[in-house]
Parts: structure tokens; sequence; C-alpha cells
């Protein structure tokens, strides 16, 4: 794992009208490395994800990606969506070939890497379908696709499992594994999984009620590559026991927050 | 609802007697048709009400009469294709700069709302007073009653983009330019084809109303100038026609448009 900052954010605050939604909130991730975020419900980590992605600006505090200062969305990033962000009127082929279509790509050669992309996530007989014929998991695949294709050095994923069952979303995550660990790229992840965050995660970061800050910090015990099986070790299921005991406290302050 | 489901998840129609629904739709006009036939030929006197078969023979003989097509049928499809064209440009167009401007959107709602309260053909003299008798008017008058329509459906269709596209879109910085013809235009062609659709039989009842109150020629007139003469035969050879062409340029015009309908795949 190479050492180099990929991302760093210090202090970073967001405010919507009256309501402090995030920060102040400092984090870093190095390139190869796959840090997730877990929190209570509106603790400001999709925020704060957004924020990294120059898809919102904080209010106060600075953000670099690659030694840069963020002014808005990067080229080299991709950003996977819960929801999956496919785009109905396209085929699998053609929503997969769209992030390098957006960069300027000529049509065969972005069409050429899309269906080599297809094949990475294991839809390449689905290409010329469209995403309404796919099921949630096939959907999330694609969008994954649409991500990896680019070459990213960061992704950014938004809960990208969370609609899906509980078997789609560990094989999706040995395959996000896989991947991650062929490109090599930095990894920021949101779950509500403990457990997801700690089959994937180097290091995981556990955020408080809001105003959303960073209340700790857990270097994951578990060689990689890895794979779902992990998740049956003694050292999983303590990493797993430790963060719900960190999370639960906050969960509860959340829920008050709420009534 | 049917409609929008894909293809291959629509189900199969039931059947009545071993007919399916679109058999029916066939069965029942021509039930209509033979009621009418015998309703003309025994109760009611066939001047007033000219049978089906009468109409039809009529219309073939209208439409092989000498300079019928090119006087009156051509240049009334003529304008109803000049207002449906500018009905969906300006309506699409109008809608755009709403979607991107809110304030201009909140100023133009209350207009839209009430647009289709006020009888627009009432606004016909007025037309003809500054733009005089001929085709101008009639297409002005008529895009303009078909036009809202489309409007309303294309700002549908813009606000249909859901939150995780736009995302999307803003993740990949795509220019305004880029976004109108990558995402907004095909996430809203659907909406859009509804409006065009719903835009052609404004724009076709547009026409051939305004002929029937003013023009000089044209299959609206046509069928006026029947009426005032007592050519019930003619006018009801007219009606026939005007019938038979709005349908055929619907289904036409429809079918074009659901291949733009992604839903419908």
């Amino acid at each position: 794992m190479s050492a180099q900052p990929l991302i760093r954010s210090h202090d970073v605050t967001r405010r919507f009208g009256a309501v402090e939604a995030l920060g102040p909130l400092s984090l870093h991730g190095a390139r190869g490395e796959f840090v997730s975020i877990v929190g209570p419900s509106g603790c400001g980590k999709s925020t704060m994800l957004e924020i990294v992605g120059g898809l919102q600006r904080p209010d106060s505090g600075s953000v670099f990606v690659a030694g840069v200062p963020l002014e808005g969305p990067r080229d080299e990033t991709a950003i996977v969506f819960q929801d999956s962000a496919t785009l109905p009127w396209r085929t699998v082929l053609d929503n997969v070939a769209f992030s390098l279509e957006a960069r300027g790509v000529a049509r065969d050669e972005r069409r050429d890497i899309a269906r080599r992309g297809l094949e990475t996530v294991g839809l390449a007989a689905f290409a010329a379908h469209y995403p309404a014929q796919l099921s949630g998991g096939m959907r999330q695949r694609v969008a994954l696709a649409r991500a990896l294709v680019t070459e990213p050095d960061l992704i950014l994923a938004d809960e990208p499992f969370g609609a899906l069952d509980e078997q789609t979303r560990l094989l999706m995550s040995d395959e996000l594994l896989a991947v991650v660990d062929r490109l090599g790229c930095g990894v920021l992840f949101i779950t509500h999984s403990i457990q997801e965050a700690v089959l994937l995660s180097d290091r995981i970061l556990v955020m408080s009620a809001r105003p959303g800050r960073i209340v700790d910090e857990i270097t994951v015990p578990l060689e990689r590559p890895r794979t779902s099986e992990v998740l049956s070790s003694t050292a999983a299921a303590e990493c797993v026991s430790r963060i719900w005991a960190l999370i639960r406290r906050e969960a509860q302050v959340a829920m008050q927050g709420a009534s | 609802m049917t409609a929008a489901l894909p293809r291959y998840a629509r189900p199969r129609p039931d059947r009545l007697l071993g007919l399916t629904p679109a058999v029916w739709t066939g069965v029942l006009a021509v039930l209509a048709l033979a009621a009418l036939e015998v309703l003309a030929r025994t109760v009611v006197d066939p001047i007033d009400l000219v049978p089906p078969t009468t109409m039809v023979v009529r219309t073939a003989e209208l439409l092989g009469t000498a300079g019928f097509v090119t006087g009156q049928v051509l240049p009334s499809l003529g304008l109803i294709a000049a207002a449906f064209a500018l009905a969906g440009v300006a309506g699409v167009g109008l809608a755009y700069t709403m979607w991107r401007s809110p304030w201009w959107r909140l100023a133009l709602q209350p207009y839209l709302n009430v647009y289709y309260a006020i009888p627009i053909f009432a606004v016909y003299p007025i037309l003809v007073v500054l733009l005089g008798t001929g085709g101008v008017p009639i297409v002005l008058l008529s895009a303009a009653f078909g036009a809202v329509v489309v409007v309303t459906n294309s700002l549908l269709g813009f606000d249909s983009v859901p939150e995780p596209v736009r995302k999307l879109a803003r993740s990949r910085n795509l220019g305004t330019r880029r976004y109108l013809t990558a995402i907004l235009l095909p996430a809203a062609l659907p909406d859009i084809a509804s409006g065009l659709r719903l835009g052609l039989v404004y724009a076709t009842i547009g026409v051939l109303a305004t002929e029937f109150i003013l023009s000089t020629r044209g299959l609206g007139h046509e069928i006026a100038d029947a009426y005032h003469t007592f050519r019930t035969a003619d006018m009801y050879a007219g009606i026939l026609l005007i019938c038979l062409l709005a349908l055929a340029l619907n289904i036409a015009v429809g079918a074009v448009l659901d291949r733009l309908d992604w839903r419908r795949r």
C-alpha cells in the first residue's frame, strides 16, 4: 500500500439553513486504501462523501485530493450511488460507456472499453439489455462497471449495496474487493452495515450523531486480499462488536434528537 | 399504467368469445356503423342523416374530383403539419426555459394553469385584422392552441430526472449542452412524446375549426360551405374524411412517437 495521501480534508463543516449537518471533520485516505465511514442515520456521511466528490462545497475547511485543492468534480474520481443511477433509455453497454462519452472518448473505443468493463462484473451477456430488464444487483454492477472503466484513482461509494439482499451484497462486496485490489485505487465507502465495513475496509471511521464528526478510527486487523468468508473469523467478529459498541451510543443520541 | 410497463412485463390480454380486445375495438366500430346505417335508412330522413355507405361513396367521389385533394385536403394537412411543428418546437423550447429559470416558471405557471379556460378561437378576428386571412393566422392560432399541452408535458419530463442521475451528470462535469442532449432530453422524451401526441390533436382541431369559421379553402371550409348550401352528402363526406385523416395522422405520428418512448421497450 502506498503512503501517498489521496484525500486530505481538514475541519470541514457544512450547514443546511439553521441545521449544522457536519463537522468540523478531518479525514485522510491513501492510494490503495479502502476507508469506510459508518455512523447513525442523518449524521452527514453522504454530505461528506459529496464534498469529497466535489458535488457540494464545504462552508469552511479544506479538501485536497491527490494533493490539489478540490474545486469541483474530478475526472479521476468515480462515484457510485445507492440507487444505481443507470440511464433507463440506454442499453447496459451504453450506460457503462457513459462516463467515457462524457470524457470525449470516441464511440468505438468507449464501447470496446465498456465491453471489457462488463466482463469484469460478469454482465457481458447483458450488453444489449436495458436496465429495466435487470435485477437491482445487476443494475448496481452496471453502475460499478461504469465507475471502473474510467480507471479512477479514487472511488466514492454511497451505500452502493444498501438496496440489495444479503447474499447479493456479499457477492458484490467480493467483486468490489477484487477489482479495487487490481486497480490499486483509493476508496471512500459509506455504509450502514458494520459487517460490510469490516469485510471491505482497511480503516473504518465512526461518525457521531449530527453534526457528524469522527469519534473513532479502527484499523481492521484482517489480511488482504479477502473474501466474504473472513466474516466468520473471530477477528472480524471482535471488530464488528467493537464498532457496534461505538455506534450504538451515537445512534441512540441520533434517535433522541429525531424524536 | 400497463402501457408504461416494458413489453416483456405486460400481461397477455384476456379474450372474450375468443376475440382479443383489439379485435373487439374493430367489432364495436362495425356495429356502430351498422346501427347508423339502419337508422339512416329506416327512421331518420336520409337527407338529414346520410347512411355511412353513402358517405363512403361520396368521399371516394370527392377524392376523385379534380382539384379536391390539392385544393382542399393538402392545404389543410399542410397547415396541421405547420401548426404541429410550431407547437412542438415552441412548446419544448418554452418548457426548457421554464425548467432552467425557476422565477420565469413561477411567473408563467399561473397563465398555463388558466390557459385552456380562455376560448382561444375568440381571438381569431384579431389575428385576421393583424395578419389578414390565409394560412398564417390559422397556423399561429392552432399552434398556440396546441403548444401549452406540450409545455406542461415537457416540464413533467424535465422534472422527472432522478436525483442520482443528476448527481451522476454533475460528477462527470457535463456542460449545459451535453446535459441537455445526454440526460435531460432523453429522460424527458416519453413525456414530451405524450405532449406532442396531444399537441397534434389540438393542432388538428385548431386548423379545422378555424378553417370552418373564416377560411376560404381547406377541409374545414369545405364542410362549412356544404352545410351552408344544403349539400348534406358532401358535408357528411367531409366529416368522414376529416375523421379518417385525423385518425390516420394520429396513428402514424403516434407510432413514430412511441419509438421515442423508452418506457415501452
